[in-house]
């Protein structure tokens, strides 16, 4: 994997932003994968990627990306299309002539429907096709993208918070927390990572002033930063063993409210104290 | 140090089963293996020990001394000493004569309370391969699939979950342990401890040792030697273990000429039969208690699959995991502590299934230890 999510300009002004690049550096060649249910063919977009092979090079990938080629003069790029397979009938008519564009279907078998791949190798091996491994034995390494909400942002960081309670690390800055969290950062197109980097300071900056107040204090960047920082003020890892237990269960039950609470826009309500919880504590006398 | 455990062993004669009622300072000697971290959670060099040590000292009290040797200092806390041998700054080997349950009390309590250490968590193929090649004196074999279900399931999966405890003393060791080994119900066969003695005929040098699935060692006989000896293989295999699962599993994309290239694989666990009680296993797992030292929140959840974020509340790191009837997945993030795996695997076979094991993708350690 070379990047994900790099927006790529076509001259003079539309764009595209393929979600996956790929890089074969045995035969030279990086491959920009456009992944899709199969509900919408967006035409424009195909359209702008027929365009984009005739006029950008593999050079003008490597400038944009940073991604390296072994030789870039002889360089191929190549943009792959990949659908679930209930999709491909519909679909296929759009593609057409096109074999510039192979179309990779995804069933029990993944294979290329249309189009071919340059490299041969790999022409051959999805024109025959594999079985595709079931979704519970597809690695989960790339979770997030521009397109995550607050919720899931929340489900990923806020794991990585509660590292910092544990070893009562005292201040971290939020670049921190999403390079420790997101094993694919480095890939991520400059572009998501500030998105990305957006969404997690809102994020962070709402569950520290309510779930997780007791525990991280949201500081705003200094003079000179550009960076967000949490510092630890809980005091959970000091308490005996019992309390120490269901304090970090606690904290995993916040973690699961704020993540809903975010996805549904809500502001938080701190839960009520015990004795307010029911206006009959007592089962009613008589 | 060598000297006083010699004199020591020379002094006391014992049996591990009553280990627990003889005097003070008569018991056997103990030797354990612990597994630490420095204060940000990286490998602790030899300069770090000391911030190390004096954190321990904060909060739990323990009195430090250094001694003549700069890798050796000593932990007192009431009637307890402890010799804690560093020269290994990330594995560390703790001897004491103390009796069992002061010992072992001050010791959990300095373990489980510090986010920064950790028991070693030997698995069941590991144990029979220590025994191997030394005289076979016993074993204990426990099993028990009832951490793993939920109070709420019915009382039919109650009562399928199975439970097999054992404890073997005697010179059938060997022939008993490979009965049992190729008997029908092998699949619950869990090794919790083997008992086995090493000796030299020549010079009429023996010790006697005890080695549980935590890493510790009792030892009777008459050979400080024959003792660190064996001290010296298991920290050995067991620093080799965890740094492969480390060097295999750590995930991390890393840039390189071309591109980022995806370093480590996430190492799937495989059941040898259905869990019993899927939501009663997810759910123990993630519960933060001991012995698991697991947080996590689900970030996916369907039938038979639940994906989780998690945290080892043992050097503070992150692991995500993938969890189906017949399968764990686990996700070592980068930097994140082989130990956290070594545990889950362990509590996997003490409540789950004993065969399950390391299946790494080249050969290694792992498949030494299960063919040897």
């Amino acid at each position: 994997m070379a990047g994900i999510d790099h927006r790529i300009l076509l001259p003079p002004a539309s764009v595209v932003k393929p979600d996956v690049i790929t890089l074969s550096r045995k035969s030279n060649c990086a491959l920009l994968w456009e992944c899709k249910s199969g509900g919408n063919l967006e035409v424009d977009q195909f359209d702008r990627y027929r365009q984009f092979l005739d006029f950008v090079t593999a050079k003008d990938i490597q400038r944009v990306t940073g991604i390296q080629f072994p030789d870039p003069e002889t360089a191929h790029i190549q943009v792959a299309y990949c659908f679930l397979q209930e999709a491909i009938p519909r679909i296929l008519e759009f593609f057409g002539s096109e074999r510039r564009i192979p179309v990779v279907s995804l069933g029990q078998t993944t294979r290329s429907v249309a189009g071919d791949f340059h490299d041969v190798a790999l022409n051959q091996a999805f024109r025959t096709g594999f079985t595709t491994p079931p979704i519970e034995q597809v690695p989960w390494l790339v979770v997030a993208d521009a397109q995550t909400t607050d919720g899931e942002l929340a489900l990923y960081l806020l794991p990585t918070v509660v590292t910092l309670i544990v070893k009562q690390t005292e201040r971290a800055s939020i670049n921190d927390l999403l390079s420790q969290t997101f094993l694919d950062w480095q890939c991520i197109s400059l572009e998501t990572r500030g998105a990305l980097r957006e969404k997690a300071t809102r994020v962070l900056k709402d569950v520290c002033e309510a779930e997780f107040k007791e525990h991280v204090r949201y500081c705003k960047p200094e003079e000179r930063h550009h960076d967000a920082t949490l510092q630890v003020v809980s005091e959970l890892m000091g308490q005996e063993a019992s309390a120490q237990t269901r304090g970090l269960q606690k904290l995993a039950e916040q973690v699961k409210s704020a993540a809903k609470r975010l996805d549904e826009g809500r502001p938080y309500s701190p839960p009520l104290p015990a004795a307010e919880q029911s206006s009959f504590p007592f089962p009613p006398s008589g | 140090m060598a000297e006083l455990f010699d004199q020591h062993l020379h002094n006391v004669t014992v049996h591990f089963e009553q280990a627990e009622e003889y005097p003070a300072g008569q018991g056997p000697l103990k030797t354990y293996i612990i597994e630490a971290h420095d204060l940000n959670g990286d490998s602790p060099s030899h300069a770090g020990m000391r911030a190390v040590l004096g954190d321990l000292e904060q909060r739990f009290s323990f009195q430090a001394e250094a001694t003549n040797d700069p890798t050796l200092v000593t932990l007192a806390k009431g009637d307890a000493r402890y010799f804690v041998d560093y020269l290994n700054p990330r594995f560390w080997v703790v001897h004491t004569t103390s009796n069992i349950e002061p010992a072992q009390q001050y010791l959990d309590e300095l373990v489980r309370r510090s986010w920064n250490l950790d028991y070693a968590w030997l698995p069941s193929q590991v144990l029979g391969h220590l025994r191997k090649g030394r005289r076979f004196l016993g074993f204990n074999v426990d099993f028990n699939q009832g951490l793993f279900v939920s109070e709420g399931a019915s009382d039919e999966i109650h009562e399928q979950a199975a439970v097999f405890k054992t404890r073997y003393r005697g010179n059938l060791g060997e022939e008993l342990f490979e009965s049992l080994s190729s008997a029908a119900f092998s699949r619950d066969l869990c090794l919790s401890a083997v008992k086995y003695s090493i000796s030299d005929s020549a010079s009429g040098a023996y010790i006697k040792n005890e080695l549980n699935a935590s890493g510790r060692i009792m030892a009777t006989g008459n050979s400080i030697s024959l003792h660190l000896g064996a001290v010296n293989h298991l920290v050995n295999l067991y620093a080799q273990m965890i740094q492969t699962l480390e060097n295999e599993l750590s995930l991390a994309f890393v840039h390189g000429d071309g591109g980022d290239e995806l370093q480590g694989y996430p190492l799937t666990l495989h059941f040898s039969q259905p869990v019993l009680d899927f939501p009663g296993f997810v759910k123990e797992v993630l519960s933060c208690r001991d012995q698991t030292r697991l947080w996590g929140v689900v970030s996916h959840e369907e039938r038979d699959f639940v994906r989780a974020e998690v945290v080892d509340l043992h050097s503070a790191s992150r692991l995500r995991l993938d969890f189906t009837p017949m399968h764990v997945v686990v996700y070592l993030f980068k930097g994140s502590c082989g130990n956290s795996v070594a545990r889950l695997l362990r509590i996997i076979q003490e409540h789950l299934d004993p065969t399950v094991y390391f299946e790494l993708e080249q050969p290694t350690v792992f498949d030494q230890c299960k063919e040897a």
